[in-house]
């Protein structure tokens, strides 16, 4: 329930926009500072006040010893001045009895109050702190006892009128018993000595709760400054933390998007300006995105189109070249039978030749447009691979003699398996047609050889070999040579890859150590067994 | 073996290209109209056999590995002693295989062709 609440609020905190969360936390401390200023003078005023009501104790207790001296001279002479000065001394606690007793009363008489003070020699400045102490701390401890003391004194100085009344009675009967004012001047003496112990007794309780005072409020003081401080560093640091955590997050996403990376949108953390921002950026950079895919997926498009022209270029051109000694051999053919038919069989020869070629690239064309719509046909039997090799190898041995081409065999006989034989056979056409067309002028070494439960041939040239950054390209759909104006459609070795992929096998090529091509052939032994198919 | 005719010198006819049956149809055509046929498979070969033979017209393919067709033609433009002779472009492309600036071969004939435009387009050249 709490962490519910504590979540809530922290929430909309989050949420509060920036430019509201700084004046808040500036009007927080504006707030704490001028509590703080009410306290200290609050403190001041107070501290003030006790300084006056110590300093009317003084003026009580003065006037109070004036009074009953003077009323002993009267005692003594009987001369009326003393009497007078004894009244006009005793006027002073009796100011004060009125001004206390006015604040006592149910509702508190202000004005008689500060009259009363005013009598008891207050100075007018001090009277309303002096009244604010009294009504708002009566029931502070030592406040209370000091006015109780205050109340036991002036019982006192009623009892000292009293006397006074009595010693003026005796003084003008005109003959003053003596007897009678030693009596009364005893009694005086005897309630000046009580008044003198209430006197000290109540200066003592007001310095108590002075010193009392004064360490309440140097207590409360320190708390309000450690309240303002500490509210202070706890919002800036909030708020801080809160906008630097964001930044940094918002600045790392506006980096990683600099790179080109979208991988996931920037979390928006709060409804306030920085969640605006981290808003905003998503967007921009979703729409960066979309239009960033949109060129990349017309660039791939044009390179597209751009590798099918070429291609259609070089099939044409492909096609071209057998087509042109069919046109000159039949049309050679067609003056032949008319004057010289003994060059008639030759030049069909040639002619049919010229078809074979015609018939591999249509053938090679047309695998490749099967292969894209998943339709090459495999015919599984049991081949022995180094039979259809060394077959195959033959058949080329004159176009491999012709360019400089010796061939070495190292062959592990009896090699069976259940692969599509013409399917092989055309995989290794296209390897020795390419040594035939890139590395002419080299001995070439064949090796077949059985592996776990699969069967391993290399066809290895003494060519230029393969760079290091095409051995995977060379698979590719119309990928070609590098070496410029070699015939060739470029389907050759993507054939080979889906025969072999075909057979669960697998096609690789390196450079051997004598820098030539090296192209590796795995194929399991009976690729329809998936358990025995190498990967 | 072709034969000299009494009053008619015999001209020399060199094929450059680099597809075997292209280049023996052609030697069996040219044969058999009485000229002296040297073939060379690519534009290299080519400028090599020309330091020993003169041949009457040049007959040049230009797709061709090692060097290729404009290149032989610029080479050959460039040397006094050959760049007489005629040259005709015999290829099978279109508008891709641009004619570089600085080459005028003195014809272009596109593969396949008929063989009597053939050797009507190359007789002036052989008179």
């Amino acid at each position: 329930m709490m962490i519910n609440v504590f979540n809530r609020l922290s929430k909309k905190w989050s949420d509060i926009s920036l430019a509201a969360k700084l004046y808040f936390v500036v009007g927080m401390m504006a707030l704490l500072i001028t509590c703080e200023l009410f306290t200290l003078l609050f403190a001041m005023n107070t501290l003030s006040a006790v300084r006056a009501f110590v300093g009317g104790e003084g003026l009580w207790s003065k006037s109070q010893k004036m009074a009953i001296y003077n009323l002993g001279k009267y005692g003594l002479t009987g001369e009326e001045v003393y009497f007078e000065t004894y009244k006009s001394f005793l006027s002073v606690p009796k100011g004060d009895r009125l001004a206390r007793k006015s604040m006592e009363a149910q509702p508190p008489n202000m004005e008689m109050a500060t009259e009363g003070f005013a009598q008891g020699h207050i100075n007018r400045e001090d009277i309303p702190g002096l009244i604010r102490l009294f009504t708002s701390f009566n029931q502070a401890p030592h406040l209370a006892k000091a006015i109780q003391i205050w109340r036991a004194a002036d019982d006192e100085i009623q009892q000292v009128e009293r006397l006074g009344e009595e010693l003026h009675s005796e003084v003008l009967t005109g003959a003053p018993r003596k007897e009678k004012v030693r009596d009364i001047l005893d009694r005086l003496d005897i309630s000046n000595d009580k008044l003198t112990v209430l006197e000290d007794d109540f200066s003592y309780t007001l310095g108590e709760g002075s010193r009392w005072l004064e360490h309440l409020l140097k207590l409360s003081l320190v708390f309000a400054v450690l309240l303002v401080e500490s509210t202070g560093l706890l919002l800036t640091a909030s708020v801080t933390r809160n906008l630097s955590g964001s930044l940094k997050e918002i600045n790392e996403y506006a980096a990683k998007v600099g790179r080109g990376i979208f991988d996931s949108p920037l979390p928006v953390r709060s409804r306030n300006e920085l969640g605006q921002l981290a808003q905003s950026l998503n967007k921009m950079s979703a729409d960066l995105e979309k239009s960033l895919v949109a060129r990349l997926q017309t660039e791939k498009m044009e390179q597209a189109l751009q590798i099918r022209d070429e291609f259609l270029f070089l099939a044409s051109h492909e096609l071209n070249t057998p087509l042109t000694s069919l046109k000159m051999q039949l049309q050679m053919a067609q003056k032949s039978l008319e004057n010289d038919i003994e060059k008639l069989p030759k030049q069909i020869d040639i002619s049919l030749r010229q078809v074979g070629r015609l018939t591999n690239l249509v053938s090679d064309l047309l695998d490749v447009s099967r292969v894209r719509s998943g339709k090459l046909n495999f015919h599984f039997e049991s081949v022995n691979l180094g039979d259809t090799i060394k077959e195959v190898v033959d058949r080329y041995s004159a176009q491999l003699a012709e360019v400089g081409c010796s061939v070495e065999f190292d062959i592990k006989d009896n090699i069976l398996g259940f692969w599509d034989v013409a399917r092989i056979e055309q995989v290794v056409v296209n390897l020795i047609s390419n040594i035939i067309k890139y590395a002419p002028g080299g001995p070439i070494r064949i090796s077949v050889d059985q592996k776990d439960e699969g069967a391993v041939f290399s066809v290895e040239d003494s060519g230029p070999g393969i760079d290091f950054s095409q051995r995977e390209k060379v698979f590719e759909r119309f990928e070609r040579s590098t070496k410029k104006n070699v015939s060739g459609l470029g389907l050759g070795l993507f054939i080979v890859k889906q025969i072999v992929a075909a057979h669960n096998g697998e096609v690789k090529v390196d450079n051997s150590l004598g820098h030539g091509a090296r192209f590796v052939v795995q194929l399991p032994l009976d690729p329809r067994n998936p358990m025995t198919a190498s990967h | 073996m072709a034969h000299t005719l009494g009053y008619k010198k015999q001209h020399q006819i060199l094929v450059v290209d680099d597809d075997a049956d292209i280049r023996d149809s052609l030697k069996e055509l040219f044969e058999s109209k009485d000229y002296d046929v040297v073939t060379a498979n690519n534009g290299k070969d080519a400028l090599n056999l020309l330091t020993s033979i003169k041949p009457s017209l040049i007959l040049l393919d230009l797709r061709m590995p090692v060097m290729d067709g404009w290149e032989f033609c610029k080479t050959q433009q460039a040397d006094p002693n050959i760049s007489n002779i005629p040259v005709f472009i015999f290829c099978a492309g279109h508008k891709a295989e641009a004619r570089p600036a600085d080459v005028t071969p003195v014809g272009i004939l596109n593969k396949p062709i008929d063989i009597s435009e053939l050797l009507n387009s190359i007789s002036p050249y052989l008179q």
